[in-house]
């Protein structure tokens, strides 16, 4: 078995990853359970926990823990492939961190705040309500920094080292990846500025 | 070094170039669609009407050419009573998605294919025969909404919608919000869905 000392500094960095997707893992099967247990009792905490809140955290624990199992395994293999330290250790573990506490604050107001009413500060802080994202958009730009952050510290490395095929493509599909999110971040009725055709 | 020849194609400086491109290629052709989908998807063009449309009657018929039901946009019959403007039309409907959002919808019923199927399919809602006809349809929504729990419709499944607080200002606006969506052409989908009896 390896020693977690006799790690690289990015490996220590993926085993906290590794270790957040586990805990996600879990929560992805504990409220898949419940939203299945509300299939068969619909009564089953009903108006407290209801089917909508059980399965958006349920959907989005999967999202989110393969999106840390993702970015754990670069950190794993980004030394190896680059035949240089990882640039940024530092960096990436307050990366983690950050993430990892918006994460937390997200899941916490999705269980105690459920939902508001029907307007901006509702989709900025509570409750996006679009399937797969439903995090408020504070924690949407939040996504995009932090995939930013990870984004130079893997680009930066692969420069300072050893630039294969397999990083190429790496690096190119983490432009893509925030780019995903801030596309996410728009949608025509509540964007009026790019609403070019209908009542606007 | 081994200074053993290869080919050409079998080298990895040609893999490495090529798996570069391909991303990069396919990150451009994401991009292309992007747009092209927010243009195919605008209100006021093709399939996806103006906001205005909810001062109309929405028929769905079947079209014998492309052998599925089509909405149709039929004289004027404005919602709640009153004609609106193109602004009070977008408006009124984008309060409606808004508290669509905020109220996180979308995690138990499905709106243009996303969403879950824990909750009856929203896309064609306002053509819903639950509604009774025509001129009980705006009332019984607006008390479903307010008050879902007193005005219960559960389709035979017992799973009843929490009470999520909606206003009379909201509903009316989730009402003009579903009104508009069931005038948009959505290719037959959902698939077997029966409208209300209007004289179609």
């Amino acid at each position: 078995m390896t020693d977690y000392r006799s790690l690289s500094a990015g490996q220590k960095v993926a085993v906290k990853y590794f270790v957040a997707a586990m805990l996600l893992f879990f929560a992805q099967i504990v409220f898949g359970l419940l939203a299945g247990l509300q299939f068969l009792m619909p009564e089953f905490l009903y108006n407290v926990l209801d089917f909508n809140i059980t399965r958006m955290v349920h959907i989005n624990a999967m999202i989110v823990w393969m999106l840390y199992g993702f970015i754990g395994s670069v950190y794993w293999l980004v030394e190896d492939e680059s035949g240089v330290e990882l640039v940024g250790a530092r960096l990436a573990n307050v990366n983690f961190w950050i993430f990892t506490t918006a994460v937390a604050v997200v899941v916490v107001v999705f269980l105690v705040v459920q939902s508001g009413p029907g307007n901006q500060e509702s989709i900025w802080f509570i409750n996006e309500g679009r399937e797969y994202i439903e995090a408020p958009r504070w924690a949407d730009i939040g996504i995009v920094v932090c995939v930013l952050i990870f984004f130079y510290n893997i680009a930066a490395t692969f420069l300072k080292g050893h630039f294969s095929g397999i990083s190429g493509t790496l690096v190119l599909d983490l432009i893509a990846l925030a780019g995903m999110y801030v596309a996410g971040m728009f949608s025509r009725l509540t964007c009026p500025w790019i609403n070019t055709g209908g009542g606007g | 070094m081994n200074e053993r020849r290869v080919a050409w194609w079998a080298s990895e400086e040609f893999w490495r170039k090529c798996a570069i491109f391909v991303t990069a290629f396919m990150a451009v052709v994401l991009i292309v669609l992007t747009f092209d989908s927010v243009s195919a998807i605008t209100a006021g063009r093709g399939r996806v009407p103006d906001y205005t449309v909810i001062n109309q009657r929405i028929g769905y018929v079947f079209d014998e050419a492309r052998n599925m039901k089509v909405p149709s946009i039929g004289a004027s019959a404005p919602l709640f009573g009153k004609t609106l403007s193109a602004d009070e039309a977008l408006a009124l409907v984008d309060l409606g998605k808004v508290t669509s959002q905020s109220k996180n919808c979308m995690d138990c019923h499905t709106l243009l294919g996303n969403g879950a199927y824990y909750a009856p399919d929203l896309t064609k809602a306002w053509l819903d025969p639950a509604w009774g006809n025509e001129a009980s349809r705006e009332t019984m929504m607006m008390n479903f909404l307010m008050d879902p729990k007193r005005y219960a419709r559960t389709y035979g499944t017992n799973r009843r919608m929490p009470n999520l607080g909606i206003t009379e200002a909201e509903a009316r606006g989730l009402i003009a919000y579903l009104k508009w969506m069931s005038a948009i052409d959505t290719n037959g989908f959902p698939a077997g869905f029966v409208a209300i009896d209007q004289g179609d």
